[in-house]
């Protein structure tokens, strides 16, 4: 629909309040998401990684949160970026054997709105391997999630990253705002709705 | 020397004070229909991302404004059609192609379809303001089965005169719908006045018109629902108007619409209050309380 190019990348219409499902008559669905990064600015983790709110948030900030959950038996979705997952190893490991879900939120949380195609897939291909490695399964969302430092709270995206996603097998684009949207293809090609 | 200079410049500034206010007409002794006190005029800017997209915000912007025509534009059709309430709906003429589907549903509702530019924008050279208007009157007119006859835009009086239409919604010369004039004293309009305190975008929005993160405002639905019954009571109690401006992509999240949802049926407790669309206020004003004549 090329009226629609670099106007919408989603659907005319979405469904209507009226017709929403949820499982065994639920009547509401709440999604919990823990961010895991703990970038800044658009290059993503860098040395914010030896501040102490990070170390916080990787030992007592995450354990306090973690009980919580276990309290109220609730599983949450963590957004966690690869290099996340490749110090904090055996956290992260440990989220998936709660029951929780381990998403991907880029490879260090960077900015990919001005990379080139090439290296955005690259991106997205190395960090699917590294969370795969570490939670047995590959990851079925991709976050894209705002920094403190962004200019606007909504996340970075470039015009290729819902192509790639699809490309790689990912079967939802989470983003700040609460629509995590049915990816049904960019604007530059009609790719086929994966759900 | 000096103060030549400054007598120069009374006369000056007086004179263009003169003027401006020559060009609006106000109607004090205003009244609306048998039986109505008030006209509350519920618009909706239906802008979805194209104000986004002209500002050059990130696809991720974009993405909020698209959820106005997905979602939004839906559920203030609904709660309109609920409360048997007719609202006008300022769309861009782009907006016929992205979202056909919800612009019909607004028709068959019976809501108004006005202009709100083409893309967002009206162009400063005049050949190019005349293509765009032209585009939007016959884009709307094909959804619609009509052309608009209202605007919200700062396109030019004589302009619009010459495409049939009779008012604009736009700035607060006055609380009460007016009438406004070319520099000639022509080209008049019918202004049913929007103020931006009764602007869902001045508490609901995140980076409004280029702001930081930083200066986000994000207000509680019910403060924003206190504020806008205190202006409406206040010009219920002198038989005035009101005209709120929504924008679906903002006032379409559920919380708000559930405010909404409460206003309405509160205002709607009190006798006399009228919703009409912004054509039917302007109308009625034209036929009881004209402009001047062979101006409108």
């Amino acid at each position: 629909m090329p009226w629609k190019k670099g106007y919408t990348i989603s659907d005319e219409r979405s469904l209507a309040d009226s017709e929403l499902r949820w499982p065994d008559g639920a009547g509401c669905c709440v999604a919990m998401t823990v961010d895991l990064s703990v970038a800044s600015g658009p290059e993503g983790v860098t040395a914010d990684l030896t501040t102490p709110e990070a170390l916080f948030g990787a030992n007592q900030g995450l354990a306090a949160l973690r009980e919580v959950l276990r309290r109220h038996a609730m599983r949450a979705t963590f957004a966690v970026p690869a290099i996340i997952a490749h110090i904090h190893r055996d956290l992260v490991r440990s989220l998936t054997a709660e029951g929780h879900e381990i998403a991907a939120h880029g490879f260090r949380h960077e900015d990919v709105s001005g990379l080139e195609r090439d290296e955005e897939r690259q991106r997205i291909v190395r960090t699917t391997e590294i969370l795969a490695d570490v939670t047995g399964g590959k990851p079925a969302g991709w976050f894209s999630l705002p920094r403190q430092g962004d200019r606007y709270a909504v996340g970075a995206v470039s015009p290729n990253t819902v192509d790639l996603l699809l490309e790689a097998g990912y079967l939802y684009l989470g983003t700040d705002w609460p629509t995590i949207f049915r990816i049904i293809g960019s604007a530059t090609s009609q790719a086929a709705a994966p759900c | 020397m000096t103060a030549i200079d400054l007598d120069q410049q009374l006369v000056e500034l007086r004179s263009a004070a003169d003027a401006y206010a020559a060009r609006h007409q106000f109607i004090p002794d205003l009244t609306w229909p048998e039986g109505v006190r008030i006209a509350v005029n519920l618009t909706c800017d239906f802008d979805a991302m194209l104000l986004r997209r002209l500002l050059n915000e990130p696809p991720m912007q974009l993405a909020k404004g698209e959820f106005g025509g997905r979602v939004g534009i839906w559920r203030l059709i609904e709660l309109f059609d609920a409360h048997g309430v007719k609202a006008t709906i300022f769309t861009p003429g782009r907006i016929c192609e992205l979202y056909p589907e919800a612009l019909r549903a607004v028709v068959e509702s019976g809501h108004e379809i006005a202009d709100h530019m083409w893309e967002h924008r009206v162009p400063k050279d005049p050949g190019l303001e005349e293509d765009h208007l032209a585009k939007t009157v016959t884009a709307l007119e094909r959804i619609t089965g009509r052309g608009p006859v209202g605007t919200r835009s700062s396109h030019s009086a004589a302009l619009l005169r010459q495409y049939g239409f009779i008012c604009r919604s736009e700035r607060s010369a006055d609380q009460r719908p007016y009438y406004e004039y070319d520099e000639g004293g022509g080209n008049g309009l019918a202004n049913l006045p929007m103020h931006y305190v009764i602007d869902d975008a001045m508490y609901f929005n995140f980076n409004w018109l280029g702001t930081d993160a930083s200066a986000q405002r994000i207000t509680d639905p019910e403060r924003v629902g206190d504020i806008w019954w205190a202006a409406f009571h206040q010009q219920y109690n002198v038989g005035g108007y009101l005209n709120v401006c929504m924008h679906p992509f903002q006032s379409g999240r559920a919380l708000r619409i559930a405010m909404l949802d409460r206003l309405i049926g509160k205002m709607k407790t009190l006798p006399g209050v009228w919703f009409p669309t912004c054509e039917q206020v302007a109308r009625h004003c034209i036929d009881r309380h004209p402009p001047r004549a062979g101006t409108l």
